[in-house]
């Protein structure tokens, strides 16, 4: 929350959405270091390169865990097993190039009947769940394949003996030979996801969808595609150029005038806008949001599936589904959330010192205290640093008019009310 | 008298909307008089009412495991195939089939699902579907062997799977759920200015999603209401942000958004208002979501007519079922609160003297390779799912149970059974019960009904029709 490089944590949170690990309903619960080092890995790599992330993503030990990969197998006639297809088949379809072929823009190709074409079928699953076989928890001493304990802190360990070195049928009919090794297997395996032409139209059309606007046009996730490919210096999947591509994008700087530009802010970013805005502080010096997933629908790191919160192509029923348009956040946005998250928002807002609970977060309401006596200039200071200057002249009529009726003398009182309605306000939670 | 009297609204409905295709089949009530409303909120109560319950169990129940062969020949074959998932033969606890297997075989529950066995032995009110899965078409596993079969789009992708079962329609759009269109079709049963018919106690999903008639969210606690605007000063509060919610908003989005708090307010004090009075004796278990889902699920039957409802459609679901390892401790724990949970909830029905008239059904993406990867499985196809009140035929498994072996009859590899009964199938058969019997508006709820030999499976005791 008080890091310096938010960009970077904010890029992490965007990525932890699209490589999803969650510590919801699984025994890393108790393992809070699992969660922090799969944050290391996203904040590292979050300005880095897309291969070293997918690298690094693949062999953290958090993800090990939640999706299958940490003791995987090869094929064992006698106990009749077969490896585990569950990283395999997610980090595909979920991870980097999705179900379809797509074109730079992020249309769908289409075969001559007009059906979309498929990125992969089972049979590919099941190479890449031979690729990923052989890894187990990081040990030190002599390792041991089996009833090791989980180690969370460092990336997952090779073991040969459990590798299997048959010849894979991986993506796009390419097979890679049997008797690789298996540093070997990996590199081709993922060589091959990352070179597919899908990642960058995927990754760009995820990332603009988290950061910008939900329904982006061809031509701006092509833009971003296309930097994905090549930043300029003939390097591919460079996600420090992508992320500058898509915030620098015309159509992220300019106000299109649509009316259904922009995607409404995730509740729990919400939250961090508010503590961010008015630099909320505790006495213990910690940043404790209780009951995340009550109040917002989510908490980080801690998505009920690998699917994440939402998915990036769920459409609000009624008018947006209408309009032919997706609106992933409204997937949260119930008739329980709504509520949850505007009572929360308001006591964060009226939240004071407690000193029986030194992890109160606080807000520094004290520029706005000093506006209180103007409720116009009070509601105009807020009006750039919440809501980028959009605030309607209806909206700021009405915030004017409840902080005018609010007795002066309660300054405080004044400046919290301003936020407050501001920030539960629709205008506030569509971001544009 | 009574039945004159139900002539006069079926009469008054079909000449007020003019739609009698429609109302041939079911009776739109919506457009009555004060008089009639009353009349109709009083007969809720009565034989009337219906309630459907779908029990979605996300990530794809391993239901190899759940219904398993105990007859020594069959028990064998299948200890030999699953390998480390096999279960003890004398922990699972055996099924007195109705009619008995036509191959011969004898089945057992889970050891962790006592209470359905019972409901299964005892009460006959417990039916199993066996190898229900999401079809295009009627499919061999030969068809699909030799690339002949038209297929569901992205079999074994959770994502996909559970918006095919979902929208009974697996290769048609994925704006609306079936539960969604036949509550367009039966809405009209409830006064119109009540709560939404289908009730979702997990958040989003696309089951409940009509093309008129949209989900109400409602947490395991009940409604929920803005808090925090007491006194003065909180007055002039409430004031702003009703003003800034009913502003009109020119961006969709604001404005789906204002949309959807506003009718959570409304929402919240209807539902607020009338749980009030409930009183539910039935003791559900501790430390449990699905089980506070489901106790939620029947208050609100329990105030049904303070709600003015005479048909309700709910969704809760539970999470964790994608056993790719270790897979025998998840799954104790995950049908143990199956069980008993089911089991509650069925005794609350009872308490509510309302238990033929609500259905649970049970629903997953899919079951799992009956080949093990090691400690768990993988993503499979055809699946047997669970049905539960007193209009259901139980006691018996319908559909085929397949044959177990790897690379047998039904088997599309590692021990993927193709379906021998669609979700189509399972679902018309639901539907049917739920009060549409024409095929025009099962082929709105199914549309790919007719492709399919059986809509009506057979584990429901249709009710005769109101007349």
């Amino acid at each position: 929350m008080s890091a310096p490089d938010q960009l970077r944590q904010r890029v992490a949170f965007a990525l932890s959405e699209i490589m999803v690990i969650s510590a919801n309903g699984n025994s890393m619960f108790q393992h809070p270091e699992a969660m922090a080092t799969y944050w290391d890995v996203l904040t590292q790599d979050a300005f880095g390169n897309f291969r070293q992330l997918l690298e690094d993503v693949t062999l953290n030990p958090g993800m090990g865990d939640f999706l299958d990969m940490v003791h995987n197998d090869k094929p064992n006639p006698k106990r009749n097993t077969e490896p585990n297809e569950n990283y395999a088949r997610e980090i595909m379809q979920l991870f980097t190039i999705g179900l379809y072929q797509l074109n730079q823009d992020g249309s769908q190709q289409l075969d001559s009947g007009g059906q979309p074409i498929s990125t992969y079928d089972q049979d590919v699953v099941e190479g890449y769940s031979h690729v990923f076989t052989g890894w187990y928890w990081y040990q030190t001493g002599t390792p041991t394949w089996n009833s090791a304990p989980a180690d969370y802190r460092h990336p997952m360990l090779a073991f040969p003996d459990h590798h299997d070195t048959g010849a894979k049928t991986l993506l796009n009919g390419v097979t890679l030979p049997a008797g690789q090794s298996q540093a070997q297997d990996l590199q081709g395996g993922l060589d091959l996801i990352f070179n597919h032409p899908n990642v960058g139209p995927f990754i760009a059309q995820r990332l603009i969808q988290r950061l910008v606007t939900s329904n982006p046009s061809p031509g701006y996730i092509s833009r971003v595609a296309g930097v994905f490919a090549n930043n300029g210096g003939g390097v591919r999947g460079d996600l420090k150029a992508v992320v500058q591509a898509i915030l620098l994008d015309p159509e992220a700087r300019n106000l299109t005038g649509s009316d259904s530009y922009g995607h409404e802010r995730e509740p729990l970013i919400r939250l961090a806008n508010l503590y961010r805005a008015f630099n909320a502080s505790a006495s213990s010096g910690k940043f404790v949001v209780n009951n995340s997933t009550f109040n917002f629908g989510q908490a980080a790191l801690y998505a009920p599936s690998v699917f994440n919160f939402f998915s990036p192509f769920y459409s609000q029923p009624g008018a947006i589904q209408s309009g032919g348009l997706v609106a992933p956040e409204f997937q949260i946005t119930t008739d329980t959330t709504v509520i949850t998250s505007a009572n929360k928002m308001r006591s964060a807002v009226y939240q004071q010192p407690n000193a029986n609970n030194p992890d109160a977060l606080v807000l520094n309401l004290s520029a706005q205290t000093q506006l209180a006596s103007n409720p116009a200039a009070l509601v105009d200071s807020l009006n750039p640093l919440l809501m980028s200057g959009q605030m309607s002249s209806n909206m700021r009529s009405i915030v004017i008019n409840a902080v005018t009726q609010i007795p002066a003398a309660n300054t405080l009182e004044r400046a919290q009310t301003a936020v407050h309605l501001i920030v539960t306000s629709p205008e506030f939670v569509i971001e544009k | 008298m009574e039945i004159s009297r139900r002539r006069f609204i079926r009469q008054a409905a079909c000449a007020a909307l003019g739609t009698s295709s429609i109302a041939s089949t079911v009776w739109n009530l919506r457009a009555i008089n004060a008089a009639t409303a009353q009349a109709i909120s009083a007969m809720a109560s009565g034989p009337e009412f219906r309630s459907l319950v779908c029990l979605f169990l996300y990530g794809g129940n391993d239901a190899n495991n759940m219904i398993v062969p105990i007859d020594n020949t069959t028990y064998g074959v299948y200890a030999n195939a699953r390998g480390p998932l096999a279960l003890a033969q004398s922990s699972l606890l055996p099924l007195n089939l109705v009619t008995p297997d036509p191959q011969g075989r004898s089945f057992g529950l889970h050891p962790n699902m006592p209470e359905l066995q019972s409901l299964f032995n005892t009460d006959r009110k417990l039916a199993v579907m066996a190898n229900v899965g999401t079809l295009v078409e009627p499919t061999t596993a030969a068809q699909f062997l030799n690339g002949t079969a038209k297929l569901p789009t992205q079999l074994f992708s959770h994502a996909d799977q559970q918006v095919e079962w979902q929208t009974g329609w697996a290769d048609g759009p994925r704006t609306s759920g079936w539960g969604g269109r036949l509550a367009d079709l039966l809405t009209s049963f409830n006064n119109a200015d009540t709560i939404s018919m289908s009730i979702s106690l997990n958040g989003s999903n696309t089951f409940q999603v009509g093309n008129q008639v949209s989900e109400y969210q409602v947490s395991t606690q009940g409604p929920i209401g803005l808090s925090g605007f007491g006194g003065t000063d909180g007055a002039i509060r409430y004031q702003a942000v009703q003003d800034l919610l009913n502003l009109p908003h020119q961006h969709l989005f604001e404005s789906e958004f204002a949309k959807i708090t506003n009718r959570a307010i409304t929402n919240n004090g209807l539902l607020t208002s009338a749980l009030s009075g409930v009183t539910l004796n039935t003791p559900f278990p501790a430390n449990s979501d699905l089980s506070d889902q489901l106790k939620m699920i029947a208050k609100i039957i329990a105030v049904r007519d303070a709600l003015g409802m005479r048909r309700q459609i709910f969704f809760c679901s539970v999470t964790g079922y994608d056993t790719h390892s270790n897979e025998l401790t998840t799954q104790n724990n995950l049908l143990t609160e199956l069980s008993q949970c089911m089991n509650a909830f069925y005794q609350a029905t009872k308490e509510l003297g309302i238990s033929d008239r609500v259905t649970l059904f049970t629903a997953s993406d899919f079951s799992r390779t009956f080949q093990s990867n090691g400690g768990g499985s993988d993503h499979a196809w055809g699946s047997h799912a669970l049905i539960l009140g007193d209009s259901v035929k139980g006691g018996d498994i319908y559909g085929a149970y397949p044959t177990i072996a790897i690379g047998g009859p039904e088997d599309v590899g590692e021990g993927r059974w193709v379906p021998t009964t669609s979700v189509d199938e399972y679902s018309a058969t639901l539907a049917k019960w739920y009060g549409v019997s024409s095929p025009t508006d099962l082929a709105t709820v199914l549309p790919n009904i007719d492709r399919f030999s059986n809509p009506d499976v057979g584990f429901m005791n249709q009710l005769p029709p109101p007349t």
